[in-house]
Formats: structure tokens, sequence, C-alpha cells
């Protein structure tokens, strides 16, 4: 298996796993991935419904210590740091100075001065690289940056019944593990770090631990979550429910020329905790307002409007779709996409060209799914 | 699995020629490939389609995918279920998932396609990747 550039993909521990239960594999990010096992929409469901597995070690890993541990991660991230409590996490961006994400990421405090940050697969090399660089202490003695990527394997367990199901498996009381907190925990007999985080829209958790331990984890999770309907899911299904639950995709909705007020992000923009790199583009924004913003829509014309396809207002080209999909939860055509601030709205209609015909839409509130509060 | 009395594209549609009309859908093997599918646009009763050229598309969650004609025709009849259940592709792709029927303009065109040995040695060969 070999990336488009040639350079051969990395597996997960799991790979041979995934092949022996009939997965579809692709390369995502420079990984070998599954992207379904039973269908992206069966296990779309399955996660909505009951709970879903998914293995997601590709997820990079970062380590921050030291006594400007904090310092550091202030000055490089957009959210506030010093309101994380040990073992709480939370969901930051690291910024470059024209107010864009390099990457987006959850940040988890382990301590007074210890961190480790949870990014995006095909980032973590070059966030490492621009942790390193842009650090003004001194390394080693200040603080310590690893990529520790390579210790650690990911299983997210997402669903109204993930809780069920992993309390069997855990020596950790999960009533008291709130959402965006995490603690060191055994669970299938592995100690690993256990959070109550995740990309799908619903309760779950996310499980980090030694990856030579990843099979017995996935089997058992697997065997215990049988009988409640869990189906192991791909990255098919993991794309359809973020994109439901209106969570913003790395290289989709952010980028590093996308403010994160464009992207909807003021809410992990916090103002009062100091400067911090690209505060002054932002504040700058804030100021002038945003030229364009991210919306969502539904499709009233049949059609999917794809990632990529141009935006059409009032007879011009104006933008572009960055997520479109079918929603099998919700059974519409949905989409993310980028329009110009003026014709952001909830209600406001534009057209989307579908291979060479225009399809209209209706922007609508975000998210386009809301999980019912238990 | 692939139907004798059929013929194939090395882009994944069968046809069935039935005297002077055919029935077009896509395989068993492209419905696969796909995943999922959600939406089916076939042209209407009375368009010409062109072979090799686009007749219509199958989207599936993940992909979009042109379906292209295997032979020069009419369009007389369209699968009228496939609008409301666009999953009888994945079910049923050889049968119940149809897609449409055509008058052929040319019966010859459809000697250069595969027969159903033809074509299960041709995804055999295409299976390396």
């Amino acid at each position: 298996m070999t990336t488009s550039t040639g350079i051969e993909s990395k597996r997960t521990a799991l790979n041979a796993a995934h092949r022996r239960a009939g997965a579809r594999m692709v390369e995502f990010g420079g990984w070998d991935m599954p992207v379904e096992y039973s269908g992206i929409v069966e296990e779309h469901l399955a996660v909505r419904k009951r709970a879903g597995l998914f293995d997601v070690s590709h997820m990079g890993e970062i380590e921050v210590r030291g006594p400007k541990a904090l310092a550091l991660l202030q000055y490089l991230t957009s959210n506030d740091v010093s309101r994380l409590k040990a073992f709480q996490a939370q969901y930051s961006a690291l910024m470059n100075p024209q107010g864009s994400a390099v990457d987006d990421c959850v940040v988890h405090r382990l301590g007074e001065t210890e961190f480790f940050l949870c990014v995006n697969a095909a980032n973590t090399d070059k966030d490492f690289a621009y942790i390193l660089e842009h650090n003004p202490f001194a390394a080693g003695s200040d603080v310590e940056i690893r990529n520790v990527s390579k210790c650690y394997s990911q299983l997210a367990l997402q669903g109204p019944l993930a809780a069920e199901i992993l309390q069997a498996l855990a020596e950790t009381d999960l009533h008291s593990l709130k959402y965006y907190t995490f603690r060191g925990s055994v669970c299938c007999g592995v100690s690993g770090w256990l959070a109550r985080t995740g990309y799908t829209g619903e309760d779950g958790f996310e499980f980090y631990f030694a990856p030579s331990e990843s099979e017995s984890v996935w089997q058992m999770l697997l065997e215990k979550g049988k009988p409640y309907g869990l189906l192991p899911a791909g990255l098919g299904a993991r794309n359809t429910l973020r994109l439901e639950a209106a969570y913003p995709l790395y290289g989709n909705e952010l980028d590093d020329e996308t403010t994160l007020l464009e992207a909807n992000l003021g809410w992990i923009t916090k103002w009062d905790k100091g400067d911090f790199l690209g505060r002054e583009a932002l504040a700058g924004q804030r100021e002038s307002g945003v030229k364009k913003k991210l919306v969502g829509f539904e499709m009233l014309d049949r059609g999917i409007g794809r990632d990529g396809y141009p935006i059409w207002v009032e007879g011009k080209p104006c933008g572009r779709v960055t997520s479109g999909s079918y929603a099998p939860f919700l059974k519409k055509n949905i989409g993310l996409a980028y329009v110009p601030s003026q014709h952001a709205g909830p209600g406001q209609e534009f057209e989307i060209e579908i291979r060479g015909k225009r399809a209209r839409a209706r922007q609508v509130p975000l998210p386009f799914y809301k999980r019912p509060r238990a | 699995m692939y139907p004798q009395e059929f013929l194939y594209t090395q882009d994944h549609e069968w046809i069935r020629v039935d005297g002077t009309t055919a029935s077009i859908g896509i395989t068993e093997h492209a419905q696969k490939e796909l995943g999922d599918i959600v939406f089916v646009e076939v042209p209407q009763v009375g368009s010409q389609v062109t072979r090799k050229e686009s007749l219509g598309t199958v989207e599936s969650v993940k992909a979009v995918a042109d379906v292209y004609s295997p032979v020069t025709g009419e369009v007389i009849a369209v699968n009228p279920k496939i609008q409301k259940a666009p999953e009888l592709v994945n079910t049923d792709p050889h049968g119940e998932g149809w897609l449409v029927r055509v008058r052929l303009k040319d019966r010859s065109e459809t000697e250069s396609l595969m027969t159903a040995d033809e074509y299960e040695e041709y995804l055999k060969k295409g299976s390396a990747h």
C-alpha cells in the first residue's frame, strides 16, 4: 500500500484486525485506515442509536511538560489553558500569526506543568515541528516537547450505550467521568488515559494506551458490545457523524488561511487570557468583521453538494462547499460551506454547482444534529 | 455471481439485450466499490444516450460515479422504484436495481462488450490494486 506520493502508508497496530474483519481500507493522512466494515450508513446509525468502535490510532499525541509548559501553550493555542484543572481537556487550535489554525486539537492537562495534545494524523509532524520552532523558552529546562504518537493506540467508543458497555470493562466509575474530563484508568486489563471525548456528536470515550495491547482491547470491546448492537466503525461513518454534528475537519473547514472567526470558532478564542499567536490578527478581524463565514446548508433540489463544489449567489460564483454528504441519521443531503458574510444566515438560499448543473440549497442553523440530553 | 446472459463493460455496467431493447445497470462489483447508494440520477424517458457517454450518476455516501452507457439508443423506461429506493442497486444490482431500458440503435455495438466469464477474468486482473 502506497500513498499517491509513493511513500508507504503507516499502519496502526490494528491494521491486520481490520483486514481480517473485511474492512475496506483507504489511505487517509498518510495512514492505511478502515473506511467501512459493514457499510457507512449501518455504522453511522449504530453510533447514533447504540454504539460504535473506531480505531483512531492514527491521531497524534504531543507531550508538553516543564515549568513553562502552560505559558507555551497559552502562547501557541487560542483557548485558555489556565482554565483547565488537572484531568480536564479542552478543544483548541494551534495558531499561526494570521489568526488561522495550524491544526485543531484537544489539550489535556495532566498536572500543574504537564499536558498532552491530541492532534490530527496528517498534521502530527507539522505540529510538532511548529511547536519546537515557535517555542520562545529554553528547550529541555523550561519546557520539554515530545512527539509521543508512537507510544499510543487510540480507540473511540461512541454512542448512547458506550458508557454501559465500557463500565463492565473499566476500573473507573464512569458516572463521575464528566464530558471533556479524563483520567488514568484500567480498561480491558490495560492501563491508559480514558477521556470522555469524541468526534461523533454522541456520548462516548476515547482510550489512549500502549499499542502492543491493541488487539486484545479491540476484541474485548467488540465482544462486550456485541449484545448491545455495537459495530466496528470506519472513517466513513466518522466523517458523516462529525458532519451531522457540524464539527470542523482540518483540511476541509480549517486550514492555515482560514481564521478562527470565519470558521465559527470564536468560542475557542479567549481574548482575555493574554497574548497568543494570531490574537492581533483576530482582534483586527473582530473589529472590521469577517468577509466569509462558515455556514450549514440542506439541499432543496435533488443531489449532494460535495466537497469542493462551487457555490453561486445571484448568478455569481462566490464560495465552495467544504464538506457535503448524505446524512444517514437525518436522511437529508447536508453540507458546510464558506460564503461571503453578507449572504450568510439561516434561511438564505444559494445554488451549488453539481457537475455542471446548479441545484438550490438553503442555509440552516448549526449543528444539523444535536443529541437528545438524557 | 454474474449472469451469463448479460454483457459487461470495463466501467462495470451490465446490459441485458432482449431483441431490439436492452436493460442497463451497474454490476455487483461496482455497487460494492461504491458502498451505500443514496441517490440515483437517470435520464428521462425519450432522451437519447450514447455509447461510452454518461447516462446518469449513482451516488453513495462517500462517492459519486458516472454510469456510462454501453450502447447508443433511446431511453424507453426508467426503473420506477429506484428514486425512492436507491438501495436496490446495492441489494440487487443485477435485478431489481436496474436503471434504464433503451431501444438499441445499432445492435453491433454490443459485440465489443465482455461476456460474464470475460468480465470475471477482467475483475481478477484488476483486483491486484
